[in-house]
Formats: structure tokens, sequence, C-alpha cells
């Protein structure tokens, strides 16, 4: 079970740094964040798991959609 | 070239690292023994992690909280610049951004409800899984929930940025004044001093104290961040 | 388990490669923050073996999960973070003077100056 979800996420995570449009590679990386979470539950760890849930999906993402927004949103 | 220099980086890192990821060791018991036998007694958490975040280990907490200031204020200055080199960002919705009703609805009617499970999350860190970072975290959020669905709210939110530096340097004063308290009441600079005084008072309360005061530190400085990176431009 | 622990470096390889390879900034900083990612799971993955329930004193005798790694990895998220909000406030301010987010030009403009 856990590793079927961490394949998932090395997936996730080689599609966002091979993307070649940021905005798909930052909800790839939400959710990398929102598997790692539910990994975190799974494994008895409940205190890193709101952390890691609150922290990943929702302000890092919100930082990644911000400098997107105002940089270029396509890679080369 | 420069493929060529990163496959043999990491054929050269994983060389380092194979042999430590491939070897099978066992993971030693003293650690959680001691602190099964230990933790309620010294510190008077019955949540095993606040007990080491928050008594055995209070001086990485502190390390951390001095981190995130730095991180908020750096960052903070480094987006407004060197005084005015470029004019004020409209906020989105004078500018007739894409901005449907579902949006502003949503958010604004489910903002009271995140902060009060982030005040919860924060105020019983010490018996369930929570704490003072996780309620931090929450309280951002909710900020930004706030800062999505004025429209609906049809008047400006009370917390404006500078309510919120109030907020952050008070409780970063709360921190030290908790940090040096202990030295009053007979036990060393970190340590729960009402365990030496006996069972009069609670022993969380100490723990309570702390917990929230890190949760409205972490969660001030996370939506001074957040709310800069939205362009919304309460006061200035 | 070992294929765990195995695909956890395959993690922080692949990091590791975006982080020396890649040209776009950005995706420097996505880099830095998959490394994150890896490091804090093989903690929470090798300190969960010894136990099978979350370290919360109840009132029955039951085996506890190694409390330890766990707050030990509160600290490193959010320090995690921290680092990704400056590192992005820096290729903030690196765009507006060079107006490109590519190394290789942005050497260039500096070289030239």
């Amino acid at each position: 079970m856990i590793t079927i979800l961490l394949l998932l996420i090395v997936i996730g995570s080689t599609y966002a740094l091979f993307s070649r449009d940021l905005l798909h590679s930052t909800i790839a990386l939400s959710m990398t964040s929102v598997v790692s979470a539910l990994i975190f539950y799974l494994l008895h760890a409940p205190d890193v798991a709101i952390t890691e849930a609150a922290v990943g999906a929702g302000l890092s993402t919100v930082i990644f959609i911000w400098i997107i927004k105002h940089t270029k949103r396509s890679d080369p | 070239m420069t493929k060529l220099m990163g496959i043999v980086s990491l054929l050269l890192l994983s060389a380092v690292l194979g042999p430590i990821i491939i070897t099978e060791h066992p993971w030693s018991q003293n650690a959680r023994d001691f602190l099964l036998h230990n933790g309620y007694r010294d510190t008077g958490a019955s949540n095993l992690v606040s007990a080491i975040y928050l008594g055995y280990r209070a001086y990485d907490t502190i390390g951390e909280t001095i981190v995130l200031l730095a991180a908020v204020t750096g960052a903070v200055f480094l987006i407004k610049g060197f005084g005015s080199s470029h004019q004020a960002p409209v906020p989105s919705y004078k500018r007739g951004a894409i901005r449907t009703n579902i949006i502003s609805m949503t958010t604004g009617k489910l903002a009271p409800v995140v902060m009060l499970f982030g005040w919860y999350v924060m105020f019983f860190g010490h018996q369930s899984p929570g704490g003072g970072f996780q309620g931090g975290v929450v309280l951002a959020s909710g900020m930004l929930f706030i800062a999505l669905g004025r429209e609906h709210h049809k008047r400006d939110s009370q917390l404006t940025k500078k309510r919120l530096h109030r907020i952050e340097v008070l409780s970063l004063w709360l921190i030290l004044l908790l940090v040096c308290i202990p030295l009053t009441l007979g036990a060393a600079i970190l340590e729960n001093p009402l365990t030496k005084i006996g069972d009069s008072i609670p022993r969380v309360i100490y723990i309570i104290g702390f917990n929230m005061a890190i949760g409205l530190k972490v969660g001030s400085g996370l939506s001074i961040l957040g709310l800069l990176m939205m362009d919304m431009q309460h006061d200035d | 388990m070992m294929i765990n622990r195995i695909l956890l470096l395959c993690l922080f390889l692949l990091g590791f490669y975006g982080l020396m390879v890649l040209k776009n900034l950005v995706k420097k900083v996505f880099a830095l923050s998959i490394q994150n990612s890896a490091v804090i799971l093989l903690f929470i993955v090798e300190g969960s073996r010894i136990g099978d329930h979350a370290p919360i004193l109840s009132e029955d005798q039951v085996r506890y999960v190694d409390p330890i790694p766990q707050a030990l990895m509160l600290t490193a998220i959010v320090v995690g973070i921290c680092v990704t909000a400056l590192a992005l406030a820096l290729v903030y301010r690196l765009y507006q003077k060079y107006e490109s987010l590519n190394v290789e030009e942005i050497q260039r403009k500096a070289n030239n100056e």
C-alpha cells in the first residue's frame, strides 16, 4: 500500500519537473503533498499529516501560483 | 555537457547513499520506552509529540520561530522593493478580473468555520493531534479565505496588515516572556515550571499558553506573506 | 521494507538532478521542494517500524510509534516552506531586473554590463 503511493509520488514529481507548462507542474506538486499527507496518516503520524496537508496543499501552492502569475507561465 | 555531468554526479551520489539505504538495521526502541514512562510526568502533555517539541526540545521550537520571522521579513522586504519603484497593484476585483460568484460566496461563508477549526487545533494540542504550528497554518489559510471573499462581506475586514504586524510582535514578546518565567519559579529556563509547584495548578496551562503564542506568531506571519502575495491591499 | 527506501532514494536523486540540470529558475525551486519531501518521508517511514499506534497516551498498554522523528519533521516542514518562500522572492527580483528566467541568459546579461 505504501509502496504504491510512493510510486505515485515519484511519477507526479517526474511530471512536475519535466513538463513545459508551469501551472501543470504546480498542480502536480500539490498532488504530491496531498498523497504525502495520506502516507503520513497511514503510518500513524497525525501531527505531521496535519502540518503537511495545511502547508503543502495550502500555502505552498499559493506561493507558487503567485510567482507564475508575475513571471512567465511557460518553460522555454 | 551539463546532462553528462548531471548523470555522473547522480551515479556518484547513489554510490555514497546506496549502502545506507540498502542495509537492514533495526530501529532502537529506547527513546520510545523512556518517553512512555516519563513523558507525562515531566511535561504534563499526553500527546507525546507535543511533549517533545514543547518540553524536552523547546529550544528547537524557538529557533524555528526565529527562522519563520527571518523568512517572512526577508520576503516582504524583497517583494515590496526599496521604496516605491513600481506602482501599487490594484486589487483584482476593482480591475474587473474574472471573479465569479461561486468563489467569493463559498470562501466568504466558509471563512469563520476555518478560523474556528484553526483555534480548536491550536488549543487542544496537548491531548489530541495538533498544536501551535498546525493551528497557526490553518489560521493563515482562514485569513486568505476572508481576503478572497471580500465582495460578499460588503465591508473590509478588521484585520489589516498593520494589526497583523502588531499581533506578530506581541506574540513574539509573549514567547520570550514564557521562556523566562520558569526562572522566577525555580525551574530551568525552558522547563515547565508548574511541575515544581505541586498539584494546585494543572500543569497543562503552561503548554497551552506556549501553544497559543506559537500559533498566533506563525499564523500572523504566514498570513502577512499570503495577503501580500494576493495583491490585497487592505491598507499600507 | 527495502523497496520503500529505494523509491525514496530515487525521489531524492530526481530532485538533485533537477536542481543541477534544469535551466528554469522556478523549476530549480520545485526540485528543492521535492528533495525536502523525500527526506521527510524517509524519516517518518523509518520511525514507524516499531509500533502500530499513534503516539498519544491512552489507558491501555499498546505499542506506540517512535515520536522523536515526528517532532523533528514538524520543524523540517516549516523550515522547508520558509526556504521556498524566500527563494521565490529572490527569483521575483531577478525577473524584475533581467526580464528572463533562464539561468544562462541571466549570466550572459550580467557579464555584459
